[in-house]
């Protein structure tokens, strides 16, 4: 038994190993991005020792200052400073210029600082500035994740609700699953006849048929995107029949809506429902049908009773697959979704590539992975058939 | 089975073809009584599933008639005919429980909710399985599966129940004690069965009567014991059991019999129900059983032992006549003393009345 044991680890090991630089260590490090806060520690190493010591009540005392010129006078380098410029900013707009004009004035700051300092900017004296640097010396926060859920944690230690113009991540998280969920009971309306239609062909039929249904996906999401893109435009080949028709005057907005969005992720979407439905569908021997119908059950209740049942661990297996890939959605919501229909991995991508904060971008994934989480073990318990899997 | 009263089921010149162009069943005329087991026996693609699915209402017949009980149902649709069916894998709905299974048919009918919770209870017992009602099917063995679409067909008292192969899937031991279990439910609650199989050994315990299918037609109708003595055409003389079969001319006719002459010189006599003219091509058929050891009056020859081969119950002997091609004779355990061995010379003998002769050609059944 050992050696089977230990040769059967070895088999697997291909894949454990894979499973770790795949998916574990990008969760992880995704996980501890979210929670890292290295900024304050690293630029200001002598005032996080100083404000650690301080009670945080009323004003700090002059070692605080001290440390603080100190810092600032000590030679460092930009990027340093710059992430903790960035990183403060982040958490109360005006500590850019703030912080960059202490700096610049440091060398020429005298002793007491706690005089000289607040004589350079006032707001070096309210309590409020020095709590908010103490708070973020410690290498890990929360800030970000409850950013992600439009909180954040005020200085004094307790969690508020965000500004209200500030507040856009709850309603991008409801609009991501609201989204996904209207794509996924889309994909199934339109996929579930399809998928009975493609399997009661035989033959060349069916081949032709899901070659019909395979051919879109060799063909990359961002070209399928792009196509999407040119026949719903204002000028395109919709707008022109319909104008043609007769049932349109002006050319109707289309691109840029969220039906668009709609239309083009059911469309890319759609194989993954139809496959693992169809494979189901097609190891349902008609004889089942046939007893139901012999038993004395109406079409519809054959359908209800004995078919649908039967086929409903492919329907849960294929629309958990189109959720899942929707809730992830990116390139087609960008391309013909307006600002209002984008979702949570737009913001990522955003976060990642245009406001270089790596911390949101990790925070929005984590919580979009346990919430997409959350969803599934909710779905599994409504659906059944999800954790079975199909049987024939 | 009694000609006075009309019959349950007419097939009134039935065709079947599925593309326009094969006719899979061709002008069947069928008639089942009330009461009785009728087998349609036949080869593998004769038709007979198509037959049953037709009077299920499963296909509609390309020409003719199908009548129930007087009426004309070839359009009816199969919820409306109230027939109990038991298809070979059994069609159990993995979705429900045993109970459940037998529940289905009586809330189809719209029973009410105590007669349904009684009737899955006496189904239950029936088949003795109420200590699995609460299972899903996949949770049962094969027989047990069996038993249950058995009585889920049966639960709602069908005016017929039809049976495509529905032993097919079990082992032998469990399919001899299943045959004898539906062969008693028939007797007791005097169903009308149509049961389909190509295992002939089951047509003949089960059935009243016997349709022997091949290529779309019925070859010969008729209690199991008229069809196996009494082969119409070399066909079901061919099908049922074994043979031994012998090319010959065909002669004059002697008093009942008709002589044949092989091709190497030798004269059987044998029966011809169809009547062969003189010089026609012929085979004759003689069933190994019937085929004895020693001298007798008609049909004797001598030949050499090629192979004794022991089966159980009884000894093959197989004999080359060189005038007649090799002859395989059965021999029961009880004649083991008169068995000769390999190489022994020996006469072999089989009564005029144990040949069949028919035209060579007449093998298609065409
Ligand atoms: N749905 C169908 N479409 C086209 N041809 C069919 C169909 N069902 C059966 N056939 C053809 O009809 C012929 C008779 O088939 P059928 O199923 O009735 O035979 P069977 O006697 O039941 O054979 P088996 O013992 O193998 O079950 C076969 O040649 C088969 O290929
Ligand atoms: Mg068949």
């Amino acid at each position: 038994m050992d050696r089977n044991s230990r040769l059967g680890i070895l088999l697997i090991a291909p894949l454990l190993l894979l499973m770790l630089v795949g998916f574990v260590l990008p969760i992880g490090a995704t996980a501890f991005k979210a929670f890292a806060n290295p900024e304050v520690s690293a630029a200001l190493p002598r005032t996080t020792v100083a404000l650690d010591r301080w009670t945080g009540e009323g004003m700090p005392d002059e070692a605080v200052f001290a440390a603080f010129v100190e810092d600032l006078q000590s030679p460092q380098d930009n990027r340093t400073f710059g992430a903790l410029i960035r990183r403060m900013n982040f958490e109360q707009s005006g500590m850019r210029s703030r912080l960059s004009g202490a700096r610049r004035a440091a060398p020429d700051l005298e002793a007491p600082y706690s005089v000289s300092l607040i004589e350079l900017d006032p707001a070096w004296g309210t309590p409020d500035i020095w709590q908010l640097l103490r708070t973020h010396s410690n290498p890990y926060t929360a800030t970000y994740m409850l950013r992600s859920m439009d909180l954040r944690i005020e200085p004094a230690g307790n969690i508020v609700a965000v500004d209200p113009n500030m507040a856009v991540f709850r309603e991008l998280f409801v609009r991501t699953f609201v989204i996904s969920i209207w794509v996924t009971v889309f994909a199934v309306l339109l996929g579930y006849p399809t998928a009975w239609y493609l399997s009661t062909l035989s033959g060349r039929a069916e081949s032709f048929a899901l070659l019909c249904v395979l051919v879109p996906f060799w063909i990359s999401i961002l070209v399928r995107s792009t196509a999407w893109f040119i026949i719903l435009q204002r000028e395109g080949p919709i707008n022109a029949a319909l104008l043609f028709a007769g049932l349109i005057d002006t050319p109707q907005a289309i691109i840029f809506t969220r039906s668009a969005v709609y239309i083009a992720m059911v469309h890319v979407l759609l194989p993954f429902l139809i496959l693992p439905l169809l494979s189901v569908m097609k190891r349902i021997r008609p004889e089942y049908v046939r007893a139901a119908a012999s038993l004395g059950a109406r079409p519809w209740q054959q359908f209800l009773l004995v078919y649908l049942p039967m086929t409903m661990p492919g329907v849960a297996a294929g629309a958990l697959m189109v959720l899942m890939l929707s809730v992830g959605f990116y390139i087609t919501p960008v391309l013909v979704g307006g600002l209002q229909d984008q979702m949570v991995s737009y913001y990522i991508a955003y976060f990642t590539n245009t406001s270089i904060n790596l911390g949101m971008a990790a925070a929005l994934s984590l919580l979009l992975l346990l919430l997409t989480g959350l969803l599934v073990a909710v779905a599994s318990r409504f659906m059944p058939g999800l954790s079975t899997g199909p049987r024939g | 089975m009694t000609a006075d009263t009309a019959p349950l089921v007419v097939f009134d010149g039935v065709h079947k073809s599925y593309d326009g162009k094969v006719q899979v069943v061709k002008d069947l005329h069928l008639r089942i009584d009330e009461g009785e087991f009728l087998t349609l026996l036949g080869p593998s693609g004769s038709g007979k599933t198509t037959t049953l699915m037709m009077l299920a209402g499963f296909e509609e017949p390309s020409a003719g008639d199908i009548i129930f009980d007087g009426r004309r149902i070839n359009n009816m649709p199969t919820y409306k005919r109230n027939f109990g069916m038991v298809f070979q894998n059994y069609a159990l709905f993995p979705h429900m429980t045993v109970a459940e299974n037998l529940a289905f048919p009586l809330r189809m009918h719209r029973f009410a909710k105590p007669e349904i919770a009684g009737r899955v209870k006496r189904a239950l017992d029936m088949i003795r399985l109420d200590s699995v009602a609460d299972r899903r099917p996949i949770q049962l063995s094969g027989g047990q599966q069996q038993r249950v679409a058995l009585a889920r067909a049966l639960v709602f008292e069908p005016r017929m129940v039809l049976m495509d192969e529905p032993l097919g899937a079990l082992d032998k031991q469990l399919r001899d004690h299943m045959q004898l279990e539906i062969r008693e439910l028939h007797e007791r609650l005097g169903l009308t069965v149509l049961y389909v199989t190509h295992d002939q050994s089951e047509a003949m315990t089960m059935s009243d009567r016997v349709a022997i299918f091949n290529d779309g037609l019925v070859q010969q109708i008729g209690p199991p014991d008229m069809v196996y003595d009494k082969p119409q055409n070399a066909f079901v003389a061919r099908f049922m059991g074994e043979n031994n079969v012998l090319s010959a001319v065909a002669g004059q006719v002697d008093g009942v019999s008709l002589r044949l002459r092989t091709p190497a010189g030798a004269e059987l006599l044998a029966q011809a129900p169809d009547k062969l003219a003189a010089g026609v091509a012929s085979q004759v058929l003689v069933r190994p059983e019937q085929v004895a050891l020693g001298t007798g009056k008609d049909n004797c020859f001598s030949g050499v032992v090629a192979d004794v081969i022991y089966h159980g119950n009884h000894l093959r002997v197989v004999v080359d006549v060189p005038q007649v091609g090799r002859i395989t004779a059965h021999l029961a355990k009880s004649e083991c003393h008169l068995c000769p061995s390999e190489g022994d010379g020996v006469q072999v003998n089989w009564p005029a009345t144990a040949a069949v002769a028919f035209p060579a050609d007449s093998e298609t059944g065409a």
